[in-house]
């Protein structure tokens, strides 16, 4: 696999938190909701707790070592309105710790 | 027959609409006026319809069904997908017609794409004709390839596919890429 993405093959843990990140910038309800009471639009979802969490928390670089596509985090930090500095220092706190880069 | 007019390549990376200040004076006139620059040249060409290869940022697809290629068939395009670019929404004219014949033709080659008739064009496709300001001249066709999330096509499919489209574009009768909506009809 390239350094681009942790997986060949997405891993219902990624598909999860795909999903969280695919639905909140493509449905304005969702996203209403989701900034409303984060962990509310969570609860129910089939995830880890410290999965959801790295997603209420923004952390870029732990849901892109879970396997979320790095294009759906782009999104979400330009959707979110996520600083530039606090997208990159994410990852680049994670960096080494990577499966593959 | 139809005539191939002109062939291009260009960026879309949508930090050019969101981040134009990103860069410095020189830089920016350098990049933002060839875009000018080639809106001219196709203009010039005076296409019927374009053919827009370029990828789906997980936007319209998900991991629910992801195709490896897709071709656009619908007589119009909303654009963009994404409520974070910095351009103002529009619909873009499509080719219909260039869709379906492309689409045939690649069956008949043995390739088997799906097909869409309600994409909403996403960053991808639509930053090169905002820049070129040729978005509201040319019907487009979209011919979407999965670049953003594996499993990927292989490059040598890829090629394979777009050497397959050389016979049926030359072939195509003129009055199928005739067949566009523009938004004053």
């Amino acid at each position: 696999m390239s350094g681009n993405w942790q997986h060949a093959m997405p891993t219902d843990d990624s598909y999860w938190m795909g999903r969280v990140l695919f639905d909140i910038h493509h449905k304005p309800a969702d996203l209403a909701r989701y900034l409303a009471d984060k962990d509310a639009y969570l609860a129910d979802l089939p995830l880890s707790d410290a999965l959801k969490a790295a997603i209420r928390d923004n952390d870029i670089g732990r849901m892109y070592q879970a396997g979320v596509n790095p294009y759906l985090l782009r999104a979400h930090s330009l959707g979110l309105r996520i600083p530039e500095a606090d997208f990159t220092r994410s990852l680049a706190a994670i960096a080494g710790e990577t499966a593959h880069g | 027959m139809a005539d191939i007019v002109g062939i291009y390549a260009a960026s879309h990376t949508p930090v050019m609409l969101n981040f134009p200040e990103l860069v410095g004076d020189a830089d920016r006139d350098a990049v933002y006026g060839g875009f000018v620059e080639l809106g001219a040249r196709i203009k010039a060409a005076d296409p019927q319809a374009m053919v827009v290869i370029s990828d789906d940022h997980r936007l319209n697809f998900f991991l629910d069904n992801f195709p490896a290629f897709c071709i656009g068939t619908a007589s119009r395009y909303g654009s963009p997908v994404e409520h974070w670019l910095k351009v103002e929404k529009r619909m873009i004219p499509g080719n219909s017609g260039i869709g379906a014949y492309l689409l045939d033709a690649a069956f008949k080659a043995g390739f088997d794409p799906a097909f869409s008739m309600n994409l909403t064009l996403d960053h991808g496709t639509l930053t090169p004709l905002e820049l070129t300001r040729v978005d509201h001249a040319v019907a487009v066709v979209p011919l979407l390839v999965n670049c953003v999330q594996p499993p990927l096509p292989t490059m040598q499919r890829c090629l394979e596919w777009g050497r397959s489209w050389a016979m049926p574009c030359a072939t195509m009768p003129g009055s199928i890429a005739s067949r566009s909506w523009r938004p004053a009809d």
